[in-house]
């Protein structure tokens, strides 16, 4: 193996790592997708085991299919960048089935116990002595992606005369690996993705919590929500700061260290997020009646729930936001995001 | 103040809404000037359609218990319902015409019902205080 391959190996690490610990990034009392009343729960001897099941599966299939490939190497014809992006996709689609297998365990375990008197599914209770102002991340936040923006367009616009023809669009770990020819679309694409990024985070700023039912089943989620959101502006700033020297890189070569030092940024801003979503959520005790909604969770990754006006919402396991696939709206954001992205990938 | 809706309820959503909050005000735990969640943070806290949520405030300001201001966002404002006393009374006869009717048929005593409207009165107005 040579030196090239090392960034490849260690996303494979981190994602095999993420699937592995996958269960530790959900909320107490939300077992592989289904919903408990009791964060107790995690504690008990079942889940105890379908978890154990679950880290040994995951990370047997992991050291399997790198194995696996690295010896079918040695027969077939590929490079070691080629072998390892067909072992990390291959091993998404495998410990995501390990994780369905775990889902359906879980659920089985579910049907076994009693049933739950905190668990519901004819009612919920929500609070009402509450303003918009208090419980979401006031709009004048998103001005502060406004400066930057303004910045990329106004490079895009005053610099394309001085732009050399060949443009970088797109980029390796080890730098850029491709280049097309100058024109609009290709010198604008830094600020189509600003402007998606700004969408998204528009879009998260209702998400509402995963686990419902009264205000206490999630308890302090909207402070949560906020300071995620911030977060997240914190991350489209960094994104913005890296497009925008992407943008200037079309004129003037810019030192490598830049994109280094904003991807160290991302990183950070992440570990945050992993490490409040530990503190704000995952550590806080849900009680009163919660909401039985297993079923909205198609194998407790997707949601899928027609009588909930939400586009995006918390996901029910892991950090961060999915969308309400029963919302045409989340499917046209979605579908919007993927064709401008492959649209803008394969201008040339 | 929690409002608790029940799914599976013979009674509408948006009647749920408008009740709860009524009976919010009555107990004095919603007040002037109080605010509501918007339609669309209340649609996505019960997980209903916006028009339920939209039907509930427009009943509610219709009758005068909240108001709706674009920009600021929605407010308990009840006393345009005191005002109104009227055309309640002549509303809630018609309730009460059956309700008074079915306990004559079913030989219900009227000092039951008396009572059960002091009970109802006490309970609310203890909450108040």
């Amino acid at each position: 193996m040579n030196l090239n391959v090392t960034p490849l190996i260690s996303t494979y690490l981190i994602i095999t790592c993420f699937f592995i610990l996958q269960p530790w990034f959900s909320r107490k009392n939300v077992v592989f997708g289904i919903v408990f009343a009791d964060d107790h729960i995690w504690e008990s001897s079942q889940i105890k085991k379908i978890r154990r099941r679950y880290m040994i599966e995951s990370a047997a299939s992991a050291f399997l299919i790198i194995v696996g490939l690295y010896l079918l190497k040695a027969a077939v014809r590929i490079t070691d960048a080629q072998m390892i992006n067909v072992s990390v996709i291959l091993l998404i689609i495998v410990d995501s089935l390990v994780f369905v297998i775990s889902n359906r365990r879980t659920r089985a375990f579910k049907r076994t116990m009693q049933p739950d008197a905190a668990l519901t599914s004819r009612s919920v209770i929500v609070e009402m002595k509450k303003s918009d102002r208090e419980s979401l991340l006031p709009l004048r936040w998103m001005l502060l992606l406004v400066p930057l923006f303004v910045a990329t367009l106004a490079i895009a616009w005053f610099g394309y005369p001085y732009m050399s023809e060949s443009i970088p669009t797109h980029f390796g770990l080890t730098g850029p690996d491709r280049w097309s020819h100058k024109s609009w679309p290709t010198v604008l694409s830094p600020a189509y993705l600003q402007v998606m990024l700004a969408l998204i985070i528009l879009f998260i700023r209702r998400a509402p919590a995963s686990v419902r039912g009264n205000p206490d089943a999630a308890p302090d989620y909207d402070r949560f929500r906020k300071i995620m959101g911030i977060l997240m502006i914190a991350l489209g700033l960094i994104a913005e700061v890296i497009f925008l020297v992407l943008e200037i890189s079309f004129i003037h070569p810019v030192s490598p260290a830049w994109f280094f030092a904003g991807t160290i940024a991302v990183f950070a801003v992440v570990l945050t997020m992993i490490l409040l979503f530990m503190r704000l959520a995952r550590a806080k005790h849900a009680a009163g009646p919660i909401l039985d909604d297993d079923g909205r969770w198609i194998w407790g990754m997707f949601y899928f729930n027609p009588s909930d006006p939400s586009i995006f919402v918390e996901k029910r396991v892991g950090i961060g936001y999915t969308i309400n696939m029963a919302r045409p709206m989340a499917w046209i954001v979605l579908i919007g995001i993927i064709a401008i992205t492959i649209i803008l990938s394969n201008v040339h | 103040m929690l409002l608790s809706i029940d799914f599976g309820s013979d009674q509408p959503i948006y009647m749920q809404i408008r009740n709860g909050i009524v009976a919010g005000i009555a107990s004095g735990q919603l007040q002037d000037g109080d605010p509501l969640p918007s339609v669309r943070t209340l649609g996505t806290d019960i997980g209903v359609n916006l028009h339920t949520v939209n039907k509930a405030y427009k009943l509610l300001q219709s009758e005068g218990f909240i108001e709706i201001q674009r920009s600021r966002g929605t407010f308990i404002h009840a006393g345009d319902a005191a005002k109104n006393a009227a055309g309640f009374l002549q509303e809630s006869g018609s309730l009460m015409h059956t309700i008074i009717s079915e306990a004559i048929t079913r030989n219900v005593d009227r000092a039951v019902i008396h009572h059960m409207i002091d009970h109802l009165y006490d309970e609310l107005e203890g909450e108040k205080s």
